[in-house]
């Protein structure tokens, strides 16, 4: 078999969706993958992140990818290499448009440093400790071509030519319509002395390691003539060039090339949850199956924690748990509660440890879903309620029909637009029809009384007993509580007698 | 080169922000009258003399060392006004070479840093000389080092050595540079180098001749060359560019100090002499540190109630050997408000190093000045008035450290008696347990009344009336006037004999004291 890739075992025909499906807005995975892609732009990664493997032995062969990556001296270095192949394409990017000394200036130097960023990698993955299928073919792959002869011929080449350029020194003098270029002649800095005589004016000595030297590598077109001046001056320097261009143009391996992209939708996301991971908040890569019995622990919302790690805020992480004849949830509590939250970061959990990350949590077991569905209440067009519960339930017969016992269905307070009394009696109907279905079925509800049908697991949003006006935003398996929350003016202002002894500072 | 005027050298770092509750400082303590007339018709000393005031010091060192270089400024007006005056004039004449001129091309910028700086040297060497002449009538520290330092720093042999190199930065023989090659073969380096003489002997310029060289010579009609040349020249001197406009700001940042230090002391004239103007007293104030000092003030007087009516005010005088809490109780429109506010701008006005509007004035340096005053309903507000309160009250319980000083002015009366008592105790007591210092004007007599022999010593104040009704206007030391007379008509009606859990209910409603 022919390695081409560390995202998929085998050739996978890919079944990407045209347009995102409402969960990808629902469970605010839209906002995750934005901001896990957002600062890889020209990889095009979105298609990765919008594609669920069909096989669980993809899965697992990136999940081993991950695996070896838990080792940070192996994400350093392969962050290493990612960012040199960048600067290379980045070196290429326009010069056919370029003068001839020009362009095959950008050549060179972008030669020089894929050959160097390449030599190091096959280096660095030499001495790595690599499980995964994925990585130690990579490996292998990368080790023969560097001892390719091809390859340490064009290294080399390109060093010295590169070497000896820049040796060159030159004279310039720049009149209002004249430039003139000779070989150096070894005149004394006229700045070292201006800067000694203005010295006394207080802070210049100090600012003068800021003042930048001028590193803008454009030229204008009076540089590039001068350019063809200077390279008459130095003529050997500049002949090595050109047979250094006419000889190796195509010097990027499309294997490599290949691999390199791959390796985004790994550093990417690392990347993201980097600053969580920081903050105490643990990820774990799932054990996953075809079975039920499901759990997590310590999951959260990844889209809210991150928002959260921006302001310092602290992450409330909640347990889930389903054995294997439990199917449905019904999460109750108090408004603002964190119920919302909680059904979020149960589906999220599912979607990303279908795409072989590490997901939220501390320790977890999935199955792979074949599809998620959600339904939530949207706040807008009121106006005709008769209308709208009737749009919502035909939303839910689509979701019914096509849902099965491998799927995540997630409803968040959906009968808002009707009665209680026929919402109870609704909402009862169509739970029954999901276990029936056999669907893993997160219920997020303000009604009670969907918590009190039998088998269903009935989760409640907490609130700190000896002070019912604080949301803990914990969400655990209880019953169904209907308190009422009230709030005491003063005490939300902390003005009493204790709380402002505990905030005053020493 | 720092100016020092407000700050001995060194201490600057512990200057502060201004604080997070300045706006309502202003608004309660009236201050923006202050600052007006401190500044004539310059909002530049509004401005700043607003930001000094607000930034309230902390250490009696600074205070007492500023205080120093205002009595320097009180007895030589002309020197400090002339000062003030040559540099706004050189600060305006720089503006006008500048505004105009584009600051990112390095051609202009040198030209235009060149000028400048001319126009900030002459401005010093006037100010040296007046300083030199002032220098024996001057006796702060503050004063005496600006002026030695200017003398010192700006003498007439610097100037010279200077003004001669802004001359021959012009570039008549052109601009000489090295280079290497670079990145993508691009031209690198443009390190100024020492420019061509002409040579003046024949061997010579053969010699120069001879050197291998190449020459690129622009078309006539060339305009991108022309500005390709132009950029390259710029690139060239840049870093030259770079030097000298540097210098320039660093010698207008020391103009600018400059300016900002005096123009506090200007504006301090200008109350001062309006204070005096009037009849008003004004006085020295002695900070303490220990916080045990107490208060102590004798004729103190609403500032800006005397600068709106253009009249001496009704002067108070107090000796409090405790002043953790005092209260001021009494009767409506006789005083109380005014007499807070006097105290809050005589703390504030000490803490800036500036005069007061009193006699004497003495008491500790706190370590925050918060005002917490009832403020009429705010049509623009969501929140209910009480709600609005106690956000106010919550924002300064979260930024105050121990030694503060607050200032309440009926806090608590959005909502009843009975209720604002209790939560005002509890407020107080924490706050006093904390080592806060509390100014209190309530109308609230039985809140007062609950103090009386507390251990935490309060003083308690009252707005005069006569019998006859008339208000004084004097703040008076005297207790509260009783209100809780309830128990004792209670116990008048129904003896004795009643059934006691009756009066222990109501005891712990707060409604009445228990027995």
């Amino acid at each position: 078999m022919v390695f081409n890739s560390i995202l998929w075992p085998e050739r996978q025909a890919t079944n990407r969706r045209e347009e995102y499906p409402d969960f990808f807005v629902d469970l605010n995975i839209d906002q995750i993958i934005n901001g896990i892609t957002a600062a890889y732009g020209e990889y095009n990664l979105r298609p990765i992140f919008e594609t669920l493997p069909k096989s669980i032995d993809a899965v697992r062969y990136r999940q081993e990818v991950f695996r070896d990556l838990q080792n940070p001296d192996t994400v350093v270095f392969l962050k290493d290499f990612s960012t040199r192949m960048k600067n290379v394409y980045r070196r290429l990017s326009g010069i056919e448009g370029l003068y001839k000394y020009q362009k095959q200036g950008w050549l060179l130097d972008a030669a020089l440093l894929y050959f160097e960023a390449v030599t190091d990698l096959a280096e660095k993955l030499r001495h790595a400790d690599l499980r995964s299928k994925g990585l130690r073919s990579f490996r292998d792959y990368i080790q023969a071509y560097v001892d390719s002869s091809n390859f340490r011929e064009a290294s080399e080449e390109g060093t010295q030519v590169k070497a000896s350029l820049s040796a060159v020194r030159y004279e310039m003098s720049i009149g209002s319509s004249r430039v003139t270029v000779r070989k150096d002649r070894g005149r004394e800095n006229y700045n070292e002395i201006v800067r000694e005589a203005f010295g006394k004016f207080g802070a210049n000595q100090k600012q003068a390691g800021k003042i930048k030297r001028f590193n803008d590598p454009s030229m204008n077109n009076v540089e590039v003539s001068v350019l063809a001046l200077i390279a008459r001056l130095f003529p050997e320097e500049f002949g090595a060039l050109v047979s250094f261009y006419d000889n190796h143009q195509g010097f990027i391996d499309l294997v490599v090339a290949q691999i390199y992209r791959e390796l985004q939708f790994y550093i990417s996301y690392l990347e993201y949850i980097s600053p969580l991971r920081k903050m105490g908040l643990e990820f774990c890569i799932p054990e996953i199956g075809t079975g039920r019995g499901i759990y997590c622990l310590q999951s959260f919302d990844l889209a809210l924690a991150y928002k959260l790690s921006t302001s310092g805020s602290k992450v409330i992480a909640n347990d889930f748990e389903l054995s294997g004849d439990e199917s449905t949830i019904v999460v109750t509590g108090p408004n603002n509660g964190g119920k919302t939250t909680f059904a979020r970061s149960f589906g999220q959990a599912f979607f990303f440890a279908a795409l072989g990350l590490p997901i939220p949590g501390k320790e977890a077991k999935m199955f792979l879903v074949d599809n998620i569905y959600t339904h939530f209440e949207k706040s807008e067009d009121l106006e005709n309620l008769r209308g709208k519960l009737e749009d919502d339930l035909v939303e839910m017969r689509k979701i019914l029909d096509s849902a099965t016992e491998r799927s995540i269905i997630i409803i968040n307070e959906m009968l808002s637009s009707t009665t209680s009394k026929d919402a109870i009696q609704i909402g009862r109907r169509i739970i029954e029809l999901i276990r029936k279905k056999n669907s893993i079925c997160v219920y997020v509800t303000f009604l009670d009384e969907f918590a009190k049908i039998h088998e269903v697991v009935s989760m409640v949003s907490q609130v700190d007993p000896s002070a019912p006006e604080i949301r803990t935003f914990k969400v655990m398996r209880s019953d169904p509580n209907g308190l009422a929350y009230a709030r005491a003016i003063a005490e939300k202002y902390g003005l009493t007698y204790e709380k402002i002894w505990g905030k005053i500072k020493e | 080169m720092n100016v020092n005027l407000l700050f001995r050298e060194g201490t600057y770092a512990t200057s502060r922000n201004i604080p997070w509750n300045s706006k309502d400082l202003e608004k309660d303590l009236d201050l923006e009258t202050i600052f007006n007339v401190m500044a004539g018709k310059d909002t530049y000393v509004f401005d700043v003399c607003q930001k000094t005031i607000l930034k309230s010091l902390t250490d009696r060192e600074t205070i007492i060392y500023r205080q120093d270089v205002l009595k320097d400024a009180i007895d030589n007006q002309a020197l400090v006004r002339e000062m003030y005056s040559t540099i706004v004039n050189a600060v305006t004449e720089a503006r006008k070479q500048r505004f105009w001129i584009n600051n990112s091309n390095p051609e202009f910028a040198l030209h235009e840093s060149i000028s400048v700086l001319k126009i900030y040297l002459a401005a010093l060497e006037k100010i040296r000389e007046m300083g030199r002449a002032a220098l024996p009538s001057l006796h702060s520290e503050g004063f005496r080092q600006l002026i030695s330092m200017i003398i010192h720093e700006f003498n007439q042999e610097y100037i010279g050595m200077v003004s001669g190199h802004l001359e021959s930065l012009h570039f008549p023989r052109g601009i000489y540079v090295r280079g290497g090659i670079g990145m993508g073969n691009s031209l690198t380096g443009y390190a100024l180098v020492v420019p061509d003489v002409r040579p003046d002997k024949i061997m010579e310029r053969i010699a120069h001749i001879r050197e291998p060289h190449y020459t690129y010579v622009l078309h006539d009609r060339d305009e991108n060359g022309g500005k390709a040349l132009a950029d390259m020249r710029a690139r060239s001197i840049r870093e030259t560019a770079e030097i000298v406009s540097e210098s320039a700001e660093n010698v207008l940042a020391f103009i600018d100090k400059l300016k900002e230090e005096i123009a506090f002391y200007v504006g301090c004239l200008n109350l001062w002499n309006n204070l005096r103007s009037i009849g008003a007293q004004v006085s020295f104030p002695v900070p303490e540190n220990d916080t045990k000092s107490g208060t102590s003030y004798e004729g103190i007087y609403d500032v800006a109630l005397s600068l709106r009516v253009h009249k001496t005010a009704v002067g108070n005088s107090l000796h409090a050997e405790s002043d953790s809490i005092i209260f001021i109780t009494g009767a409506n429109k006789g005083g109380k408000s005014t007499l807070l506010r006097a105290i809050g701008q005589a703390q504030l006005m000490m803490q800036c190093g500036m005069f007061v509007a009193a006699e004497s004035f003495s008491t500790y340096i706190a370590s925050s000045i918060c005002t917490h005053f009832k403020r009429e309903e705010d049509s623009g507000m969501v929140m209910g008035k009480f709600d609005e309160e106690m956000s106010r009250l919550s924002a300064i319980v979260d930024h105050i450290a121990v030694g503060s000083r607050l200032f309440f002015n009926e806090s608590f009366s959005s909502t009843n008696v009975r209720e604002g008592s209790e939560l005002a105790m509890e407020v107080i007591n924490a706050l006093l347990a904390k080592g806060m210092k509390i100014i209190f004007v309530t109308h609230f007599n039985e809140l007062a009344e609950s103090y009386i022999g507390s251990v935490h010593r309060p003083t308690f104040l009252r707005a005069e009336r006569l019998e006859d009704g008339t208000r004084t206007f004097k703040v008076l030391r005297a207790d509260p006037i009783p209100t809780s007379f309830g128990y004792d008509i209670f116990l008048k009606v129904f003896g004795e004999t009643t059934e006691f859990e009756g009066i222990e209910q109501l005891g712990n409603s707060g409604d009445v004291k228990p027995p």
